[in-house]
């Protein structure tokens, strides 16, 4: 799946994980606090301050929402997507992780990644950024050839090329473009007007869209796409667990990622 | 000489005094939550919480050191949005508990899971006026690092969380959509009791082990 999306669920499940961590950690204990009756107290009181933060909040970062008129077809498309996982793509990548070491599935995924070096580095300069463009560019020769053909990873070693993972999406985001609508795509997972397109357009630049047989291209596609999901199993549970609305958390959380990459 | 010696004795003294002053009234951002975070790694790392019937305890300790540096009641506004205007003290207050809890057991059960002796690495603390703070850090692991980011506000000289960012993706506007949604149908206390069952429900899967 070119840029966007996957790279979306990818990085989504990563959060949830991660969300994990510490902020997950934290959690719970509210209720042993001792002063949280006197803050409430407090709340209480300054009514009018109290809500303050919120405009300084808008004013600051803007709360962006997406036109959701699909939402009917989107709801039963998550639902699709959330058997698939649970049904399919979960059961096999559990398999898949037995037999191949995270180590392999890691070399698996920068090969990959490598691969979508013309779609970063096109964006990259479709948005300006001549020095992005040059550093997703040495990253390619050195992961290509150091990091034999790009199993490796030897430019993470180096601060000043860090990944750079623009899409058509973020370009047009740049260029003030806004998502239009919210979609969810069977298989392909949650995205939006601007970014669907996007990801036609970045199709183009994408080797993968230059091979002979389509099925070869899909299997690819496919392939990628289960060897991400193996890296970050459980994370898709969190999420799913943490939201008293898994269908309105995702969407929201897609519409976060992508405006805090176009922002980037 | 007598002079320039007193001259220096005073500078001296009075930068100690200056730095004990400001060590004193405000521990900086970033030092207020690595203090917490450090002790709720050495909580997961404890062997003494090995056994299944630990876990409770486990976690315990760990929501009791969470509830120090994360306010839950300043999460529970934010989250809220504009509706926080139509709960009444007592509702904030169960909100806030209800809320705290329901975090904390879900994200307990994920971390324990999930921890594999991953350290934290403080990247940089950014002030944003007198009481307000990010910190930004990320969780290193070979399948590619975490990012997360601390929004805190200083109360009381105290430094205290009121959002996580992870990847960009703040957790109170997630939840926002979310409550303010439900809050658009029903009242803050069919919101409370949702919120209840939502946490009774990952109180009794917390203490499973996977």
């Amino acid at each position: 799946m070119p840029g966007g999306s996957t790279d979306f669920v990818r990085r989504m499940l990563a959060v949830l994980l991660a969300g994990c961590l510490l902020l997950a950690v934290c959690g719970a204990a509210a209720a042993g606090e001792p002063d949280s009756l006197n803050q409430t107290a407090t709340a209480g009181e300054e009514e009018e301050e109290d809500l303050d933060y919120l405009e300084e909040d808008e004013v600051k970062e803007p709360a962006v929402q997406v036109a959701d008129p699909l939402a009917f077809w989107n709801r039963a498309m998550f639902y699709f997507n959330d058997k698939l996982y649970f049904w399919a793509l979960k059961p096999f990548c559990q398999g898949y992780n037995y037999v191949l070491p995270e180590a392999v599935r890691i070399g698996i995924r920068n090969f990959f990644v490598n691969t979508a070096a013309p779609v970063r580095l096109t964006n990259c300069l479709l948005q300006g950024r001549i020095f992005a463009a040059e550093a997703e560019w040495s990253r390619f020769l050195l992961n290509s050839t150091v990091g034999m053909l790009g199993f490796g990873n030897p430019a993470d070693q180096y601060p000043d090329l860090p990944l750079h993972p623009e899409d058509l999406g973020q370009s047009l985001g740049t260029y003030g473009l806004g998502h239009g609508l919210y979609i969810v795509w069977p298989v392909y997972g949650p995205s939006s007007l601007r970014d669907s397109l996007g990801d036609v357009g970045d199709g183009f630049l994408h080797p993968r869209g230059y091979l002979d047989s389509l099925m070869l291209s899909a299997g690819l596609w496919t392939f990628e796409k289960v060897n991400d999901t193996s890296l970050r199993i459980g994370d898709y549970e969190t999420l799913k667990e943490a939201a008293l609305d898994p269908y309105q958390a995702v969407r929201d959380a897609y519409v976060q990622f992508r405006m805090k990459r176009v922002a980037e | 000489m007598r002079i320039r010696i007193s001259f220096l004795l005073v500078i001296l003294i009075m930068s100690e005094a200056g730095n004990t002053a400001w060590a004193v009234a405000a521990m900086e951002p970033m030092a207020a939550l690595k203090e917490p975070v450090d002790q709720v790694i050495a909580l997961l790392k404890d062997p003494q919480y090995k056994g299944t019937d630990k876990l409770t305890l486990q976690q315990e300790k760990i929501m009791a050191v969470v509830a120090r540096i994360f306010d839950f009641t300043e999460v529970s506004k934010r989250t809220v949005g504009r509706n926080w205007k139509d709960f009444s003290p007592q509702q904030r207050k169960e909100f806030a508990d209800t809320f705290g809890d329901f975090l904390g057991f879900t994200y307990y059960k994920k971390v324990r899971d999930a921890y594999q002796g991953e350290t934290v690495v403080y990247l940089s603390q950014e002030l944003e006026g007198d009481d307000k703070a990010v910190v930004k850090t990320k969780i290193p692991r070979p399948a590619g690092d975490i990012p997360l980011e601390y929004r805190m506000f200083k109360q009381k000289e105290t430094w205290r969380v009121y959002d996580v960012l992870i990847e960009g993706v703040s957790l109170v506007k997630n939840y926002r959509t979310q409550f303010n949604e439900i809050l658009n149908k029903e009242n803050p206390d069919q919101l409370i009791a949702k919120l209840k069952e939502k946490a009774a429900l990952q109180r009794n899967n917390s203490g499973k082990a996977q």
